[in-house]
């Protein structure tokens, strides 16, 4: 029975995967009990929920059904606090076997407790605490202390928090008194969160020294813990309770971005939960909350300036956090809300949601590939960071050519054409669209943002009037400019917004100027055009004309204006018709510059032109008063004919009088007859985060194996080296003497004679290499074997060793190993709810097989090209994801049939054929694996999964990236004594693994994602409001909404289409441009081309914030370094001799003169370049004086220039 | 536009350029006043064809005087020195070039004047300003192009780079406002003083090899740093075996000794406390390595030292374990100075002590520092300070004269000087206002703008050059200096950081007592990969081979004194106010302290310059 709700059929699609691994866990485990592994049973428990998985990971023994009935009873984290008051009650086992039986119920309850607030995934509760004490009060009272470490940060801020609230009801339910602290401890934190912000790093808040004295006076236990950073503090040295006189990076991490930073949450559990004490808290509360307010002010969020009509402009402040600071080589696409940048178009598509957001492909191509599928933005709003995907449902980017054509580019092939083969793009004016989910406003609680004139705002209009459309059109979606201008007048609804052009980018003077420019314009049939006289007889010919304009539009007519770009007024209409976004192709003849106008429709209606016939020609009139009033002034200015003319035209402006019309859309909204909405009121800023990854998990040096052989195989760790020269090396390892031949053995079984050996961990122990590889390779039945990358020695604490036969046979199918013993494969996580058979190419017989039968619309799957809404736990994976997890099948069959003498599992070959397997999914600093089945693979470098998919690994979809792995080669290769016996060893490994998907134990940040078909019409003009996201939560449904019922798993929604998941650049630039050079210039260049992007301000801030702290951190690191030697020696300072004290050879510098100079050159030419400052200019100059007094022998250079004189 | 903006363009016509102060002046003129004042102008510029900036003082001379008299009184008024100050022998295509480029900073200056008053009228004019400029910057005129045509979308632009300009421009007319008030504090003083020192020849010696300027070999291979680590090592233990007349045994030999008493002398690489509290250390020489064991009862007794650094050089007595593995220790052995009675001279003369005057900084202490130069010129409240001011003779600085650019992130958010060589220029015209006979020994530190890693050379020449040459001595940090008979070791104290970390004694509130824990190792950095960075020379600059009569220091902002077996130590206090930074790290500088010595009386009474009072005390 499955505890969760669903259908028939996707309780079928559960029990199947259940049972498939189940059947896969038989197998390796009737493997595993043939002894041959370091341990002889599978080592990853299987969970069904969160209780298994709190009980796998950090126990106690038989908790988890008492956890769930808990949970169920009181909730998550009233329940935490009641299973830790149950253990330390004695509940589960009273430790008396510890060293302090007090002390292992007190931390057993905290790390219990941990994992329940954390559901069970996160390494927290195992790795973030280091131990909890019962300690002495100088005033002989006893109280609690919990030890953090590092890995406490993957619990996040509350959950750090909740912890030390954990802590203080464990102390009160063992009747122990509060952490008295004296003020050398008090101070000692205030000195130490100083010192870790400037010495280690900023913390996501800054408190002042006030506010950690009252917190460290009033939290009830001691948050304390190990050293994390080598960086020793100053003061309050030497405490006779803090053990360390170095940065406690753990506890600080708890004080500060838990209990500081998430006060307010705290405080709700604590009236929540009735928990006395902290009280206190509020007043810390108060006391912050009137300072951010005061900082939110300054920020001035948003005003509505309310003085006009509805054509008002809304004042929404730019946030500028995102472009603090810039990475060399990795563009800005747009400054902060920026004209021309990105346009907020609300919705989702299949896949986005969740911290993704949707840009057209064609503007993927014109960033010069550096926007790829996968790649991380960094974006002003509303979230910090989002994932590139393609969606091309919605608008296009506009682009300025050389020719000085402007078009629309809705074809990705033709942004393709002219940006990257052409190099024909000579602006960007702007970049399109970029799509955010309500969801992600929900999850930031970021105000929701006037929405832009949209098709489903339009449709939804229509829809609300009872204005039947479908017929009217031929494609409502791809309207001709006099369908669009007819309609909206027969209907009096607003112009489409297909036609509807970025007015507001321009003043208002500007409009009149450019009704001036456009009134000298002739509509030519044509006829006109293939006459004789005509000017753009040949226009048909051309290819801009032909790849934009030649389609099926039935243009009768063309709007035709003879264009001088010498004359300064010329210039400036032209510029206008660039800003306002409206498409015209300049084209030539005879010498004769013309401007062409395909749409001229809806730009002359617009703008109040009245367009009447008189014989054969057509005659322009505009009888809008504005414009007749200023028409004297407009006369002047069309005079403007030279470069000096500039100041005129500003003079003029003020001459203009249009003082009772509030902006240029209140302008236009009194020209037109028609109602012309206001196209954008945001534009969304953003720049490159960090390149999209798919590549197999490889150590460093890459290994196949976690076999041990020092330094016997060399820099390149190769066993055959070892081999070869007969050489072996002292091994730190459990080794023990086979009591039946005497063999000095690794392994559990002896590899000579296949007796029980009793290993012990043994230093200084010599292996016989050659034995072990002779041996090895006659147990798999080969002769030879190339070359096998082993690894210098075991991390883990007893040092079991991995059999050699598993590294042999991973060489031979070219795949790299963990060092828990797995084959991973990593990649960036990108949602995906819904695909089509051809986008992951596995056919459509094989995915009915897999319980695809229908597609969205109830519709029977026959076609590769039906949208199929994707299960929960199936994942699309990239190509060469599939690739090599072909090798991991075959390395697995071989291991299988060779080494444990059993049947192989896979048996595959092709890459459709792994359709169907089971993977498990997992992301780093958790310690719990999901499974997943694959479903197919992509072209892009992307991990395709379903939402779902990845909160179940505690990774939202913003451009992190995590692993899979096949589930077979977890079950057999895994060993917990594989892994580091160090701080942070057991992350990234899957102590427990989860088999079925339960949304509602997922992280949370997925049920606020949305689930739509159609945002409702109430909420495009609610959002004009900006109201914040709550309160228009009830007019859009999400994944919250439907917990808990059917619906969870299936009929989720998306209001944009994306034709294909995998169109647009596969690898973005930044992955395929070589030198740091290259890729700063390349850079600047798309900065240069991006009309919403100063390139000035990028170069300055590139060097500012990446170029100059590696110079002068390097120069630094010069001065202080250590040395090196090939032996893996590493010495603080050189040491007298001048050779390694181990072994006698030459040493090697740490930090070279190479590290250091590095960027000089790079920077002092960018500086140059794009005109940085003075103060950047000298900087770099003071930076390079210092860097030739360090490298220039001043001596030799005074010789030199007596030697000349000479 | 006001009539102020005719008047500056019919000035600008004339050549003449109007300083910021005497721009708001004219502003509240009559224009009977203006008329007569432009028509004395025009007048005066007929006769003489200088370019004059009309300054405070000259438009008071318009005002004040008639205009033939001032023509005759300036006739032969060299007016390029007045504004460009000492270079005289600077050829004179030079002279004109500076002079170029101080006009056209000055046009820029009114320039911005004229914007920035327009701009409370309308906004729109900017345009114009920015217009006139493309049209004189050929190069730019594709990119102005763009930004010209970006129009309404640009505005926003626009506004913000002109209000960047306005911003630069109003710095730049500060900067000129400030020197101009500089270059007035001797002025300004009752010239009558008499100083004593003024018939005192100066006697200043730099021991050339202390100072590393133009010296430096170091290229940052791997055998420099063996050189220079060897080097230390040598020096310290020639020093150490010297002064205890003991030979040291070569460590890889040392095994052979077993159950033998012997000598050795390392280099510290490691030091390791055991669970009973006793200490092993690791020492090196140039042919291997020994462990030697420090029982804990010994270190308690304090019959050997505890508190040992890494890397500092060390003997050890003390007899090798039967198994030739380590040595027991029974006495330990520091090259540290030998006690002498401090060395004084017979001539009363008095020497100022200065660190850390951070010029720059919005934290610097204009007013307070302009009130120490009017001291150095004898503008004194009492006898005793008459006396003092009267026989000061040298002024001794140990670095940090400006606070830099590029110190650390964000600091030019704490510059109300952005421009490095400016700082410096301004430091210079102070040091310009003091009389001639008192001579500076100024060395560098880590805010100056030279390399960070020591030994640091000295300014470079064109830095060096702003400053008056004939009395002033430029040094390197550290370096040695015989003044007037007494050695002075200049250091400026980067070192301090990672001491205090290391000795429990060693405290920031006394800085004496991380002095002589130096001094004591006879190295001004003893260990090496703290945040002090140190650049490997073929020689350790940093040792201290001489013992020094006075040990001059800075860099922690707060004054002290002390005598360590016959060694004035100094360390000289700041200029600068307490920072953000020092009040997070709870560092509370005293500022404006200048420990003043004389130089016949060493170690018995410390003048202190506070503020502006003088105190005295015993030390």
């Amino acid at each position: 029975m499955l505890h969760v709700k669903t259908s028939e059929d996707m309780k079928d699609y559960f029990e199947n995967i259940l049972k498939d691994v189940m059947s896969t866990y038989d197998v390796a485990k009737s493997c595993r009990s043939k002894n041959l592994d370091v341990y002889n049973e599978i080592e990853i428990p299987l969970a069904k929920d969160m209780a298994d998985r709190v009980e796998g990971i950090v126990g106690p023994a038989q908790v988890s059904q008492r956890i769930r009935d808990l949970v169920s009873e009181l909730g998550k984290e009233p329940a935490s606090l009641e299973i830790a008051k149950e253990i330390v009650e004695g509940n589960f086992g009273g430790f008396e076997n510890a060293e302090s039986p007090r002390d292992a119920l007190a931390e057993q309850a905290v790390r219990t407790a941990l994992a329940v607030i954390t559901e069970g995934i996160v390494a927290a509760p195992l790795e973030g605490i280091a131990g909890v004490k019962i300690k002495k009060n100088f005033d002989g009272t006893e109280y609690l202390a919990i030890y953090f470490a590092g890995p406490i940060r993957s619990a996040g801020g509350t959950a750090q928090a909740l912890a030390v609230l954990v802590g203080d009801y464990v102390r009160k339910n063992m009747g122990l008194d509060i952490y008295k602290p004296i003020d050398d401890e008090i101070e000692r934190y205030v000195e130490e969160v100083e010192l870790h912000q400037s010495e280690v790093g900023n913390f996501q808040y800054s408190p002042k020294p006030e506010e950690i004295r009252i917190a460290v006076k009033n939290i009830s236990v001691e948050i304390t813990g190990e050293a994390t950073d080598p960086v020793d503090i100053s003061g309050h040295r030497d405490l006779e309770r803090v053990e360390t006189n170095q940065i406690r990076g753990g506890a600080l991490l708890a004080l500060v971005e838990g209990v500081l930073l998430k006060a307010p949450k705290i405080l709700r559990h604590v009236d929540k939960l009735k928990i006395q004490g902290w009280d206190w808290l509020k007043d810390l509360k108060s006391k912050k909350s009137s300072d951010e307010d005061s900082i939110e002010e300054e920020n001035g969020d948003f005003e509505l300036d309310m003085t006009g009509s509805e054509h008002a402009d809304v004042k929404i402040d730019a946030i500028t956090k995102y472009i603090g600071d810039v990475i060399a080589g990795r563009p800005v696409f747009a400054h902060p809300s920026t004209l021309g940048g990105f346009r907020l178009r609300y919705g989702r598509s299949r896949n986005t949601g969740f911290a993704t957001d949707g840009f057209h492909p064609s503007t993927m191509y014109l960033s010069d590939e550096f926007m790829a599928i996968g790649t991380q933005l960094k974006t002003e709003r509303p979230g910090k960071a989002t994932c590139v995907v393609p969606v091309d449902g919605i608008d296009a980017p506009i682009v300025k050519l050389t020719s000085g054509s402007v078009f629309k580019v809705k074809s990705p092939d033709l942004a393709k054409k002219y940006n990257l083969d052409l190099k024909e793009v000579s602006e960007i004016l702007f970049l399109g669209d970029i799509l955010v989910n309500y969801g992600d406003f929900l999850e930031n609680n970021h105000t929701i943002l006037p929405s832009s004139w949209c098709i489903e705002w339009y449709e939804q209009i229509l829809k609300s009037k009872n204005i039947g459309y479908n017929e009217f059109f031929k494609d409502f979606n791809d309207p001709t400019p006099s369908e669009a201008v007819k309609f909206a007048k027969e209907t009096k609804t607003p112009l489409h917004p297909e036609f509807t052009y970025h007015w507001h980018d321009v003043s208002k003077e500007d409009i009149l100027k450019l009704i001036y420019f456009l009134a000298d314009g002739k509509l030519l049939s044509l006829e006109d055009i293939t006459s004789s006289e005509s000017n753009i007889s040949e226009i048909f010919k051309n290819e801009q004309y032909e790849d934009f304009y030649d389609k099926n539009w039935n243009l009768e007519h063309f709007y035709v204006l003879k264009y001088d770009n010498t004359t300064e007024y010329q210039k400036y209409c032209k510029r206008l018709l660039e800003l306002i976004g409206i498409p015209h192709l300049v084209y030539s003849e005879n010498n004769i510059k013309n401007i062409i106008i395909f749409e001229y429709e809806p730009v002359l209606e617009s703008l109040g032109f009245e367009l009447t016939k008189s014989g054969d020609n057509f005659k322009l009139v505009n009888n809008n008063e504005y414009y007749l009033n200023n028409l004297a002034i407009l006369e002047e200015f069309s005079k403007c004919t030279d470069f000096n003319s500039k100041k005129q035209i500003k003079e003029l402006d003020s001459n203009i009088n249009l003082s009772k019309i509030l902006n240029s859309m209140h302008l236009i909204n009194l020209l037109s007859k028609i109602s012309i909405k206001r196209n954008c009121y945001v534009y969304v800023g953003a720049r490159m985060g960090r390149p999209e990854k798919a590549a197999s998990r490889k150590m460093k040096p890459p290994v196949n194996g976690l076999f041990p052989i020092g330094n016997s195989g060399g820099m390149v760790r190769l066993i055959n080296n070892a081999i070869e020269d007969n050489a072996n090396d002292d091994l730190d390892i459990s080794v023990g003497t086979c009591p039946n031949c005497g063999f000095l053995s690794a392994y559990k079984k002896c590899p000579q004679c296949g007796a029980e050996v009793n290993l012990k961990r043994t230093q200084n122990v010599r292996l016989s290499l050659k034995d072990y590889w002779k041996i090895a390779l006659a147990n798999l039945s080969l002769n030879k074997c190339g070359d096998v990358k082993c690894i210098k020695g075991m991390s883990s604490k007893d040092k079991l060793i991995e059999p050699l036969e598993k590294a042999i046979l991973r060489a031979i199918n070219e795949v790299y190993v963990f060092k828990d013993g797995t084959t991973r494969f990593d990649c960036t996580d990108v949602p995906i709810t819904h695909f089509k058979a051809s986008e992951v190419h596995t056919s459509v017989e094989k995915l009915k097989e897999l319980g695809y039968s229908h597609d969205i619309h109830g519709n029977e799957l026959f076609d590769e090209n039906q949208v199929l809404e994707l299960k929960v736990q199936d994942v699309i994976v990239p190509k060469s994801c599939m690739e090599y997890f072909v090798n991991v099948s075959n390395f697995i069959d071989d291991l299988l049939e060779k080494y444990y003498g059993v049947g192989r599992f896979y048996n595959i070959s092709t890459l459709g054929e792994l359709a169907g397997q089971l993977i498990i999914g997992m992301a780093p600093h958790t310690s719990a694996g999901m499974v997943g089945r694959i479903v197919g693979y992509s072209i892009a470098n992307v991990g395709y999964a379903h939402p779902y998919f990845h909160a179940s690994k505690r990774r939202n979809c913003d451009g992190d990236e995590d692993a899979f792995f096949l589930l077979l080669d977890a079950f057999l290769n895994f060993s917990k004594k594989f892994l580091p016996d160090k701080r942070g060893g057991q992350m990234d490994a899957p102590l427990v693994l989860t088999t079925l998907l339960d949304p509602k134990e997922v992280d949370g940040e997925v049920h606020n994602m949305d689930t739509l078909w159609g945002y409702p019409l109430e909420f495009y003009e609610k959002s004009i409001d900006m109201p914040t996201p709550k309160e228009v939560k009830d007019l859009i449904e999400t994944v919250d909404d439907r917990l808990g019922t059917e619906k969870q798993y299936e009929g989720l929604g998306y209001t944009h289409e994306t034709t294909r998941v995998d169109s647009g650049p596969l690898i973005c630039s930044y992955k395929t441009l070589g030198s740091m050079f290259e890729k700063t210039t390349a850079q600047l260049e798309v900065g240069k081309k991006i009309r919403a992007t100063d390139e000035r301000d990028v170069a300055e801030k590139v060097i500012q914030t990446h170029f100059v702290p590696d110079l002068i951190g390097n120069l630094r690191a010069f001065s202080r370094q250590g040395v090196r030697c090939k032996c893996g020696a590493k010495y603080r300072r050189m040491p007298l001799k001048g050779t390694c004290k181990k072994c006698n050879s030459k040493l090697i510098l740490t930090v070279s003169k190479g590290a250091v100079e590095k960027y000089m050159d790079v920077s002092q030419s960018m500086a140059e370049k794009y005109e940085a400052s003075d103060y950047i200019k000298q900087r770099l100059e003071l930076i390079r004086e210092g860097i030739d007094s360090l490298f220039v022998n001043e001596r030799n250079k005074q010789f030199r220039i007596d030697d000349f004189f000479k | 536009m006001g009539p102020i903006m005719d008047i500056i363009k019919l000035l600008l016509d004339l050549e003449i350029l109007v300083s910021p102060t005497c721009y708001n002046r004219l502003k509240s003129f009559k224009k009977p006043d203006l008329e007569n004042l432009i028509s004395k102008i025009s007048k005066f510029k007929n006769s003489k064809k200088d370019f004059i900036l009309l300054d405070n003082h000259f438009m008071d001379s318009f005002l004040n005087n008639d205009v033939n008299d001032l023509i005759i009184e300036y006739a032969n008024f060299d007016f390029i020195k007045y504004y460009i100050g000492n270079n005289k022998e600077v050829q004179n295509q030079e002279i004109m070039s500076k002079l170029d480029k101080k006009l056209s900073e000055e046009y820029a200056l009114i320039d911005s004047e004229i914007k920035s008053e327009k701009s409370i009228e309308s906004k729109n004019t900017k345009e114009i300003a920015s217009n006139e400029k493309s049209l004189t910057n050929l190069e730019n005129l594709e990119k102005n192009d763009k930004i010209n045509l970006d129009l309404k979308e640009g505005t926003n632009n626009d506004e913000e780079k002109s209000e960047a300009d306005i911003q630069r421009d109003l710095k730049l007319a500060n900067r000129l406002e400030r020197f101009e008030k500089i270059k007035s504090i001797r002025k300004s003083i009752n010239s009558s003083f008499k100083f004593d020192s003024k018939d005192i020849e100066t006697q200043v010696k730099v021991y050339e090899d202390t100072d590393v300027t133009g010296n430096s070999t170091c290229e940052g291979t791997l055998d420099d740093f063996i050189t220079y680590f060897r080097d230390r090592y040598e020096t310290l233990k020639t020093i150490i075996e010297r002064k205890y007349q003991k030979k040291s045994y070569p460590l890889n030999k040392a095994y052979t000794k077993k159950n033998e008493k012997i000598f050795l002398v390392g280099i510290i690489s490691d030091v390791n406390t055991t669970k009973n509290g006793h200490k092993m250390v690791e020492i090196e020489d140039q042919k291997g390595d020994f462990k030697v064991l420090i029982m804990k009862n010994k270190i308690d007794n304090k019959e050997i030292f505890g508190d040992i650094l890494l890397d500092e050089i060390m003997g050890f007595e003390g007899t090798v374990s039967n198994d030739g593995r380590l040595m027991f220790v029974d006495k330990t052995y520091r090259p540290d100075v030998d006690v002498k009675p401090a060395k004084k001279i017979d001539e009363e003369i008095y020497t100022a002590f200065l660190s850390d005057v951070h010029v720059g900084s919005h934290e610097f202490m204009a007013k307070t520092f302009e009130k120490f130069i009017r001291f150095l010129n004898g503008e004194v409240g009492n006898s005793k300070e008459q006396n003092i001011a009267s026989k000061l003779k040298y002024v001794s600085i140990a670095g940090d004269l400006v606070d830099g650019v590029g110190i650390y992130p964000g600091q030019e958010e704490d510059l109300y000087e952005v421009d490095i060589v400016s700082q410096y220029e301004e430091v210079a015209n102070y040091i310009a206002q003091v009389p001639e006979h008192i001579h500076f020994v100024i060395g560098p530190g880590n805010h100056d703008a030279l390399r960070p890693a020591e030994p640091q050379p000295t300014f470079t020449q064109e830095i060096r050059d702003l400053f008056p040459k004939e009395n002033v001595t430029f040094v390197s940090n550290p370096c040695s200096v015989n003044i007037h008979g007494l050695d002075y070791l200049l250091y400026h104290g980067r070192s301090f950081d990672d001491v205090i970390g290391q000795i429990s004694e060693a405290q920031y509130t006394n800085p004496c007592s991380i002095m002589q824990e130096l001094l004591k190792r006879r190295h001004l950095c003893p260990t090496y990969g703290g945040r002090c960075p140190i650049a490997p020379e073929v020689r350790d600059y940093l040792v201290i081979d001489k013992k020094p009569d006075i040990f001059h220091t800075g860099h922690i902002h707060i004054n002290g004194c002390g005598n360590y077996k016959g060694t004035i130590m100094v360390n000289s206090g700041t200029f600068q106010e307490q920072t953000s930074f020092q009040k997070k790290m709870g560092i509370s500088p005293t500022p404006a302290i200048v420990p003043i010595m004389d130089m016949s009386n060493m170690g018995k009474i410390v003048h202190e310059w506070d503020n502006g009072a003088l105190n005295s005390k015993i030390m």
